[in-house]
């Protein structure tokens, strides 16, 4: 099989959100024939793809979990250091008090896909958590989200607390309980409204970083 | 028409099943009312009752829905207003009397139902209660096989809530309308599962679910039917999952469609009216309306099929009283002045013919100040 055909079925089986397939193939076809970096590729671009169409209405929540569970597959068969240290470290978690994380776990595969190094606090992250992660980083994203308005104080204190002491990193919030005008209230560089404009607007914060 | 219930209800005091009179003669009634208010203010109830029958009020009916926010009046914490029927109706009670409202919606938290199931729940102090995911009851496809119904007089939560519905109904009498709530099969499933498995299992085994929605499906028709008994005159399903932060349209219809018609139906049969909630983004008002046909619906935000405000009114406006759909962000960060700016631009589409109840899209935020819960009580006086 070509490179190029191998390159378009990985990436139509990520579109389609056939983990079986992926597996499947990857593990008969092997990956050395295109190498890690072009599987990689490959699983990016089915994940950008399926982004794409999810921003378009083509396909829906569940769809776009399927598309990344078959990504989250095929990743895992790549060497961690093929997989790692390809970008910026973003860490993004659920703030303290909320446990909902299905807006987070779309948006820690989307940014994964994107390029960046994505490490996931998980839930209820509290002030502490976020420390432990970025103590000793120069440059970083934190990305915190939360569905409940109840988590929003501990989210403002978490944000001025990176305000005041690590001003390398970059903070971008998102979840049902924001908006842009939140966002400013609570001293965070940026907002995603959604999956679908999280890589973007990461971009335009991280252009502020020197 | 039984003439049985309705007098026995106003014996009692309390607003009687909207559905047992005949729909003629609430039209009419609507009607009276409507040109009443013109010349004089008119009780709550009649200002919802008009509203509902798409006749225009003295001026717009309003809901806050407080919920859990009027906490803040008499100190209750969350985990005893979550788990006491008693302090709940407390905290709706001093609500309703503190800042007002046409209309109480009792909306404690949306995992009553799924502790009941057997959830493993957190009842934290600062925030609603919500289940413990790490111990989910449903922990992968065959889970689903394995629920059972549950009897609800052994159900503690769902028996604390209707022991809320019967104080608030006799406390309230027939000053304000008192509505009840249940989240949609779907919805509990997905509280004992984990929202993200559950989709998934939605898509690659929607016949499992659809077995585990059919089980849980009976039991909720007799918890809305016991709210009926309790002399809730309307009961709110809450159908989140038939939205664009949900399923697939077509795969919510296959999956929950058919179980929100009968806990509707049986609603109905009680001669009560059906609400749907759905704060979802992009809710499919035109399948739930199919299959619920519900006398109102309360959104958040505009329907998958409604590119603007004015289309809303005009698509659904007349099937439908519409409740919302002041958003939570404003709310949340909005000055008065701003929350009142938005009011007024939705009252000015919305509220022309009736139909239209002004409420934040979801509960008010819990822990925010009620600055603006008065805003809007203040927004529907002056522009409505």
């Amino acid at each position: 099989m070509k490179k190029s055909e191998y390159i378009t079925i990985l990436e139509k089986a990520v579109l389609d959100g056939n983990e079986a397939e992926i597996l499947d193939i990857l593990k008969k076809k092997g990956i050395s024939p295109v190498g890690e970096k072009n599987v990689l590729a490959a699983l990016s671009g089915g994940i950008e793809k399926a982004r794409l169409k999810f921003r378009n209405g083509v396909i829906s929540i569940p769809e776009f979990l399927l598309c990344i569970d078959a990504f989250k597959a095929g990743a895992s068969l790549i060497k961690k250091g093929v997989r790692e240290n390809r970008g910026i470290p973003v860490f993004i978690g659920v703030v303290e008090g909320d446990v909902h994380d299905l807006g987070k776990n779309i948006v820690a595969a989307v940014l994964s896909s994107s390029g960046y190094t994505v490490t996931d606090m998980g839930k209820n992250v509290t002030r502490e958590k976020v420390r432990s992660c970025i103590t000793g980083k120069k440059k970083a994203v934190v990305a915190l989200s939360s569905m409940m308005s109840t988590s929003l104080a501990p989210m403002k204190d978490i944000i001025t607390w990176i305000g005041e002491t690590e001003p390398g990193i970059r903070i971008i919030v998102g979840g049902a309980s924001l908006d842009h005008t939140i966002a400013r209230t609570l001293g965070a560089h940026g907002y995603a409204e959604s999956a679908v404009t999280a890589p973007d607007e990461l971009k335009r914060i991280l252009a502020t970083l020197t | 028409m039984n003439t049985g219930k309705i007098f026995n209800a106003l014996r009692q005091g309390i607003i009687p099943p909207p559905n047992e009179i005949p729909k003629p003669l609430l039209k009419a009634v609507a009607s009276a009312i409507h040109v009443r208010g013109k010349i004089s203010n008119l009780t709550s109830v009649e200002r919802t009752f008009s509203a509902l029958f798409h006749r225009e009020p003295d001026h717009v009916p309003v809901t806050p829905l407080l919920c859990s926010a009027a906490r803040q009046i008499n100190g209750i914490s969350f985990p005893d207003l979550s788990l006491d029927g008693e302090k709940a109706a407390d905290v709706f009670y001093s609500g309703w009397e503190f800042v007002g409202g046409d209309l109480i919606v009792l909306m404690l938290d949306l995992s009553v139902e799924a502790a009941d199931f057997g959830q493993a729940m957190e009842y934290p102090d600062m925030s609603t209660a919500r289940p413990d995911y790490s111990r989910p009851v449903i922990k992968n496809k065959d889970g689903y096989g394995k629920l059972k119904p549950i009897k609800l007089s052994e159900a503690r939560r769902m028996q604390e809530f209707l022991k809320l519905c019967e104080i608030m109904v006799k406390r309230v009498g027939l000053r304000g309308l008192v509505g009840g709530f249940i989240f949609g099969p779907a919805g509990i499933l997905s509280m004992l599962r984990g929202a993200e498995n559950f989709f998934k299992d939605c898509m690659l085994y929607p016949e499992e679910v659809r077995r585990a929605c059919e089980t849980i499906t009976g039991v909720l028709i007799e918890y809305a039917e016991a709210q009926c008994d309790a002399g809730i005159p309307a009961i709110a399903i809450d159908t989140l999952y038939a939205s664009q932060s949900g399923l697939p349209k077509k795969v919510w219809e296959d999956i929950e469609g058919p179980f929100a018609r009968d806990i509707s139906n049986a609603i109905k049969a009680k001669g009560c009216m059906v609400g749907i909630h759905n704060c979802g983004h992009g809710p499919y008002a035109d399948v739930q309306l199919k299959w619920t046909e519900p006398d109102v619906l309360s959104i958040a935000h505009l329907p998958d099929d409604c590119g603007n405000i004015v289309e809303l009114k005009e698509k659904y406006g007349s099937d439908v009283t519409i409740i919302g759909y002041i958003p939570t962000q404003l709310l949340i960060h909005g000055t008065p002045l701003e929350v009142m700016d938005e009011c007024r631009r939705q009252i000015d589409v919305m509220a022309r013919g009736g139909g239209y109840i002004l409420a934040p899209g979801c509960e008010y935020p819990p822990n925010i100040p009620l600055t603006n819960a008065f805003a809007m009580m203040e927004a529907a006086k002056r522009f409505g």
